[in-house]
């Protein structure tokens, strides 16, 4: 915690958690033993030790959104994101200018205060103790040894009420000096020594100290602390029988007007009258607890430790129509993109949608006053205008329901990525609204296209456009686009040049089904689908194709031309040292025209030349789709591996190697 | 058949087909035709019928209270296309904590109702015993998935995997409910 805010939205995660579990001992007060009684504050302790918002995540309510809103409404500054490095303040280096810094101030100095005083009045006790006389080791000593505990020294000290276990290092059993300790109370401290009770003490006081301004809180660990004793009791219970068990209740409830004061460093059976009479009850309602019901404790637990500790993801509230500029803008920063794949996705549908707020999910903390600036100007979050203003001169619409591909996705040496966005046009790009008629046929239809940088910027991932958006004529195909970039790769034999080329395409799948009716007893149409245009800032790539083809020109005598009969070329990608080489042509595939292509990216071709031949044969080409889920997947190949092959014979074995820049064409 | 065991044997009843009720769902349109509210009134009355026998069940009361209750409210919702799940996660935790209990003991005290007037040579109580333990593991672990899914597919067919095999235990506990509601048909005979 390292201001006011991360400070806020900490405590305002534990404070969530505590009041569910509060809600749910209640409920389950006189039916869960004990130990889940106390185990369960542990769900509060990981909570209030973690973190809060890792991840992107939040516990029951969406605080990190809550609290920037709260900040913004009060600064009106939208680019910073409150961030909880660690669970414990950690000082500033500047000095307070703002109400919010002296107010963090203030919170330091009252930890440290209460950290001080806690400190002070364990020291001032262990000082107290030193002073105090060996006493009745013989009795701690024979009752460690009936109940199978271990021992430690015991010292009697005048004037305490009651006697608890002090230290957790070199642990000392505080007895009232001038009267004989029954034993079931040294049992229950023994107990408490056993199990390292004091810690749990040490733990609770320091977290007393963390959020020493939150009342919800307090009531936690005060709660905590009873059922530490409460636990401390049933463990003494099952130690005890009959007649016993009964005088340690009334041995209980003589403490019950004693006077307590707790020190952190030390555990006491004595914890004031209204808790020793809820100890008291609980002792009355005492059982062995059946068996299986340690079980079913087991679950319950987990059933809620599990979404408090883990938490959940944030959606925007773009989608639940909300209005109000800063909670939206709020939510945007808060729902940030934690995977590369999810930023590229969450831009692309900002261009699609016009939805500021999408562009504000994956836009550097620089630019958010910019981006809630204009969100403010606009009635709904939604406009066209902007976004598209702001990237480019391209007037024209993008076609929403057929999405997006991001084209040649290339990893970058700092842990970035680059791309290039292409996103199908409804009109001419001069926003001429002519209806485009468009096909399979080369440069038929309009693409606005960007090359996009996606990079980390702390935990989010942002997209940092490279240039403006502009117009170019591609076609329909998913792959295999012309006019878009693909890496080249080329080789020579003799007079041949030998080129081949490859491009990739990548999408997270967006296609959601839609149903028109439902039901079983209605006729729903079950198999329609559309592009959902949510942002999904989490995703991965999971749609993929990689398109590639060969060629080979003949750049030599023209005269010579006809000493040739066939060309051929069977390649295989290289991506690593230990691909080999292609499987060669079979026989029958040499003296007529025939290709192939396989899902690994192989293929072959052979072109029988008549007279006249054109100086480029195409070869072979294919594609697939890929497997975006595999590591590496999205990368070129490094170079391909060929036999190349002249008149049906094999007459060399080639390495393709990737050349700079590169347009798909058709040969 | 004696007052008495003409009030358990109706009381089994309400149990195994509260236990229907709970597991299976028919949907027409958003509204399910097997409402789980009803299910766990079913149960509420089991309650009231056998808690004589069995004074703890008593205690199950309020929790089964804001089952129905929360249970009701969803199948309210449905008929306007809308549920209580994952709206209020609070809410949900707290009716998922207070589901898992809530028929874990039930079926314990149950077991020990069978233990109590099962012929000698039967095996109920151990048998609802383990198919006790059986749903209240299979559910928690559909709890857990929920909170931290398993990507892809893989962790969609176990999650349906699941769901069939707690609607498997389902129908065995319904089953070993409708054995031990012969016991007492049978001794009055």
């Amino acid at each position: 915690m390292t201001d006011l805010w991360s400070f806020l939205l900490q405590t305002l995660t534990a404070s969530g958690v505590a009041a569910l579990l509060l809600a749910v001992k209640a409920m389950f007060r006189d039916k869960l033993s004990p130990r889940w009684q106390f185990g369960i504050w542990g769900v509060l302790a990981l909570v209030l030790l973690l973190p809060a918002g890792w991840g992107g995540r939040y516990v029951l309510v969406n605080w990190p959104m809550w609290v920037e809103a709260l900040k913004s409404a009060l600064t009106g500054q939208f680019g910073t994101l409150t961030r909880v490095i660690a669970p414990v303040p950690l000082p500033r280096l500047a000095p307070p200018r703002t109400a919010a810094d002296w107010l963090y101030l203030l919170y330091l100095a009252g930890a440290a205060a209460l950290l001080a005083r806690y400190l002070i009045s364990y020291a001032r006790l262990r000082r107290a103790l030193k002073r105090g006389r060996p006493g009745q080791n013989e009795r701690v000593r024979a009752a460690a040894e009936r109940y199978g505990l271990p021992a430690c020294p015991a010292v009697e000290v005048d004037g305490l009420p009651t006697a608890f276990i002090c230290g957790v290092f070199r642990p000392v059993l505080a007895l009232p000096a001038g009267r004989e300790t029954d034993e079931k109370v040294i049992l229950h401290e023994l107990l408490h020594l056993n199990y390292k009770d004091v810690l749990w003490g040490w733990l609770i006081a320091l977290l007393r100290c963390l959020h020493w301004c939150n009342p919800l809180l307090w009531l936690c660990a005060d709660r905590a602390g009873n059922d530490l004793e409460a636990l401390c009791d049933q463990r003494v219970l099952e130690r005890l029988e009959g007649e016993e068990r009964r005088d340690y209740g009334r041995i209980l409830l003589s403490m019950a007007d004693e006077k307590y004061a707790r020190a952190p460093g030390t555990s006491s059976a004595a914890n004031g009258g209204k808790n020793i009479a809820r100890r008291i009850q609980a002792i009355a309602r005492f059982k062995r607890y059946p068996a299986g019901m340690a079980l079913a404790s087991v679950c319950v637990a987990l059933v809620l430790a599990f979404p408090l500790v883990i938490g959940a993801r944030a959606e925007g509230v773009g989608e639940w129509g909300v209005q109000n500029t800063t909670v939206v803008m709020a939510s945007a920063r808060t729902t940030y993109c934690t995977t590369y794949a999810g930023a590229f996705d969450t831009y692309a549908k900002a261009l699609l949608t016009g939805d500021i707020s999408y562009r504000a999910m994956c836009a550097p903390l620089s630019e958010q006053n910019e981006l809630a600036q204009a969100a403010g100007g606009y009635q709904h979050q939604r406009d066209t205008r902007w976004l598209w203003n702001q990237a480019g001169d391209v007037r024209s619409c993008p076609c929403t329901h057929e999405g997006y591909q991001i084209y040649s996705l290339t990893p970058k040496g700092d842990g970035g990525w680059e791309g290039l966005l292409v996103l199908p046009l409804e009109y001419l790009p001069n926003d001429d609204v002519e209806w485009v008629g468009w096909d399979n046929a080369a440069y038929s239809r309009w693409l606005a296209v960007q090359t996009l940088r996606a990079e980390r910027e702390g935990e989010r991932w942002v997209v940092i456009p490279q240039e403006k958006l502009h117009a170019v004529p591609g076609d329909q195909r998913n792959g295999g686009n012309l006019g878009l970039p693909c890496k080249v790769y080329e080789a020579r034999y003799g007079d041949w040049l030998i080129q081949g080329q490859w491009q990739s395409t990548a999408t997270v799948n967006s296609q959601v089904q839609n149903a028109n009716g439902s039901g079983f007893l209605k006729n729903g149409v079950w198999n329609m689908t559309s592009f959902d245009s949510r942002p999904k800032p989490h995703a991965q790539f999971d749609e993929g194709y990689d398109h590639y083809q060969f060629w080979a020109t003949y750049t030599g005598d023209p005269d010579k031309k006809s000493g040739y009969t066939s060309v051929g070329l069977a390649a295989k990608p290289v991506y690593g040292e230990g691909d080999g080489e292609p499987d060669p042509i079979a026989p029958e595939h040499l003296d007529n025209n025939s290709s192939g292509s396989s899902n690994w990216g192989n293929s072959f071709g052979n072109r029988v030349l008549e007279s006249g031949w054109e100086d480029t044969v195409f070869l072979s080409g294919g594609g697939r789709g890929m497997d975006w889920g595999a590591d590496g997947a999205y990368l070129a190949p490094a170079a391909y591996r060929a036999m190349f092959y002249l008149n049906g014979e094999p007459v060399a074995e080639l390495t393709l190697l990737p050349v700079e820049g590169g347009e798909w064409i058709e040969p | 058949m004696s007052l008495e065991r003409e009030t358990l044997y109706t009381g089994l009843s309400h149990a195994a087909w509260g236990y229907f009720f709970l597991n299976f769902d028919v949907n027409f349109g958003t509204v399910s035709v097997i409402p789980r509210f009803v299910g766990f009134l079913l149960l509420l009355s089991a309650i009231g019928k056998l808690s004589g026998e069995r004074r703890d069940l008593a205690l199950l009361r309020p929790l089964g209270w804001l089952l129905a209750g929360w249970s009701g409210l969803d199948w309210l919702l449905s008929w306007g296309g809308g549920d209580v799940d994952g709206h209020i996660l609070f809410l949900d935790l707290l009716v998922s904590a207070a589901r898992l209990y809530f028929e874990f003991q039930l079926l314990t005290d149950l077991a020990a109702i069978a233990e109590t007037y099962q012929p000698e040579e039967s095996d109920l109580d151990r048998r609802i015993r383990r198919h006790r333990t059986e749903d209240v593991v299979l559910v928690t672990i559909l709890s857990l998935l929920t909170a931290l899914p398993i990507p892809g597919e893989w962790g969609n067919w176990l999650v349906l995997a699941l769901a069939v095999l707690v609607c498997v235990v389902s129908l065995m506990i319904m089953w070993n409910l409708f054995q031990l509601r012969r016991c007492f048909r049978e001794e009055a005979a």
